[in-house]
């Protein structure tokens, strides 16, 4: 069995005269939580509509649990779980009786249900029509129906929207769970904390392309600007390089009795996208 | 269990289980039953045959009122049951995304369109079969009542499929439904004048209101049936043409 679960390989896609995808190209190996980041309009929702087959490519290759994308089956997409931008559930059924409908759907007990209930922190509204939910409540209802038959691959887009931080903490440790479990997640995301949290590897996405991808520390290291603030008693705020000299300079200030703090300039990734890109999230 | 019948099993279900909690859906199958009951007492009780004198005229017009009372059921049930549940049902699993998150789970748009289109011919002939137990009819009609009735829906059922997947939400199915109700509808109007009697029993459902009129008058023959029959089919055989050449590419533009 491939231990490679996704890939793209030189995927090019355009909508008449816009090209917005551009020679995509990446892997996502099996166990592993990979994001998808960039700004509104880069390529995100349109990357996971292609790997789900909601669109198709103009060229280059995609491969899906160790096929390529054109050959996988019914059952292949069984072990595939999706929580689109759009998911929705039915406005007339209780939030259980939705991800029971799903269930049945995917051929698994009713008896999960009530676990991923209690997992996603809605229990005690279980019998809560969906039109009566807040949007917190529906997002978490949607991603327990992508859920419900513990997929090996899981495509999430903006998983957390709308989610206050105490949910979108419960997301993030079943999302850990899953991943120790050996399921892929593959997540596209605004949230950079979340990136950085949920994520092993991060593709940074821009007009189309991959600008970066690599583990998010390693992303931050490379892009840091290894700096030091000081603040000072009487010169105001400095800012230092990494530097030997620096290091002689902040020596000096500490002798002068002239530190008042000194921090760390640790990039994240938000910055680290700045730095590629020049646009803001 | 086939993952197959599995899972139209479970649309089914959801379907049902929906449209029972839908106002607008309840609405359409009780408003045939309704017209049913209050033709059925508003007709009966204005005791035609002695309002001429002529007692002999009573079977006459109690045989009339029958056919008016079950052609009004069926076209009702067909319009308001299949039509309407369908063009409206499917159109706001549309605008609310629900449709695309079924597809996303793995589900066929064809589990999808048979699941619905199941539920609306149960549907239709549940309504139908209401319809004739308040009309007072005689029993020996239920079952042409009830055969002409599913003939009459399949035709109304696939034009009102690719309706709904026409449709971008539940506004356009406002607009998309109504040229279907008023085929599933027209043999009510051929009672207002011969000539629109004439062009309206080529309906898709005028086949079917010309065997009822046949049987409830005790002339239906396998000569006298022929016409509307073809009729029925050759509605049915064009509605699947329709359908079929349409639905893959309705689904695409989806």
């Amino acid at each position: 069995m491939s231990s490679t679960v996704l890939s793209m390989e030189a995927v090019d896609l355009s909508f008449g005269p816009k090209r917005v995808l551009d020679g995509l190209t990446f892997s996502v190996p099996r166990g592993e939580a990979f994001g998808f980041l960039g700004p509104s309009g880069a390529g995100k929702t349109t990357t996971i509509k292609l790997l789900t087959r909601q669109l198709t490519r103009d060229s280059g290759r995609i491969s899906l649990l160790g096929r390529p994308i054109e050959n996988a089956t019914a059952a292949d997409y069984e072990r595939i779980g999706i929580l689109s931008d759009t998911s929705a559930l039915y406005d007339r059924m209780s939030i259980a009786d939705n991800l029971a409908l799903y269930a049945r759907l995917r051929g698994i007990s009713r008896g999960r249900v009530p676990y991923l209930l209690e997992r996603l922190g809605l229990a005690k509204d279980a019998k809560t029509l969906i039109k009566n939910c807040s949007k917190g409540m529906r997002q978490r209802a949607a991603l327990g129906a992508a859920l419900v038959h513990q997929p090996e691959l899981l495509f999430l887009d903006e998983p957390t929207s709308g989610l206050d931080p105490a949910a979108r903490a419960e997301v993030h440790k079943m999302l850990a769970e899953l991943r120790q479990r050996g399921t892929t997640v593959f997540l596209t995301t605004h949230d950079m904390a979340e990136a950085e949290t949920v994520c092993q590897r991060v593709a940074i996405i821009n007009d189309g392309a991959i600008v970066a991808c690599d583990q998010p520390e390693e992303l931050k290291l490379r892009y840091a600007r290894n700096r030091l603030t000081v603040r000072t008693r009487t010169r105001g705020r400095l800012e230092l390089s990494k530097s030997r000299e620096s290091a002689q300079q902040l020596e000096q200030l500490f002798a002068e009795n002239e530190v008042l703090s000194v921090h760390s300039d640790e990039p994240n990734l938000e910055e680290v996208f700045l730095e590629l890109t020049g646009r803001e999230f | 269990m086939s993952p197959f019948l599995r899972k139209l099993g479970a649309l089914l279900g959801k379907d049902a289980a929906d449209l029972a909690k839908n106002p607008t859906m309840v609405l359409c199958v009780a408003l045939p039953v309704g017209f049913a009951l209050f033709y059925r007492f508003f007709l009966g009780d204005m005791d035609l045959g002695s309002a001429l004198r002529d007692e002999s005229a009573t079977p006459v017009v109690a045989s009339a009122v029958t056919y008016v009372v079950l052609s009004m059921g069926l076209c009702m049930s067909i319009g308001m049951g299949a039509s309407m549940s369908l063009v409206y049902g499917i159109a706001e699993e549309k605008e609310k995304h629900t449709l695309r998150t079924l597809m996303l789970a793995n589900v066929t748009a064809n589990q999808i369109v048979l699941a619905k289109g199941i539920l609306a011919l149960l549907v239709t002939v549940a309504t139908e079969i209401l319809c004739f137990l308040v009309s007072g009819a005689p029993f020996s009609l239920f079952l042409p009542y009830v055969g002409f009735g599913i003939l009459g829906a399949i035709a109304i059922i696939l034009l009102s499929l690719v309706a709904g997947l026409a449709s971008r939400d539940q506004m356009t199915a406002g607009l998309y439904s109504v040229p279907i109700l008023l085929l599933a509808l027209a043999p009510i109007f051929g009672s207002y004048s011969s000539d629109i009697s004439n062009v309206v029993r080529f309906a898709p459902t005028g086949g079917m209101d010309a065997l009822l009129h046949m049987a409830v008058n005790g002339t239906l023959t396998t000569a006298g049936a022929m016409v509307p029959l073809a009729t029925t089919v050759v509605w049915i055989a064009l509605s699947a043409l329709c359908f079929s050449l349409l639905y893959k590419r309705l689904l695409r533009d989806n």
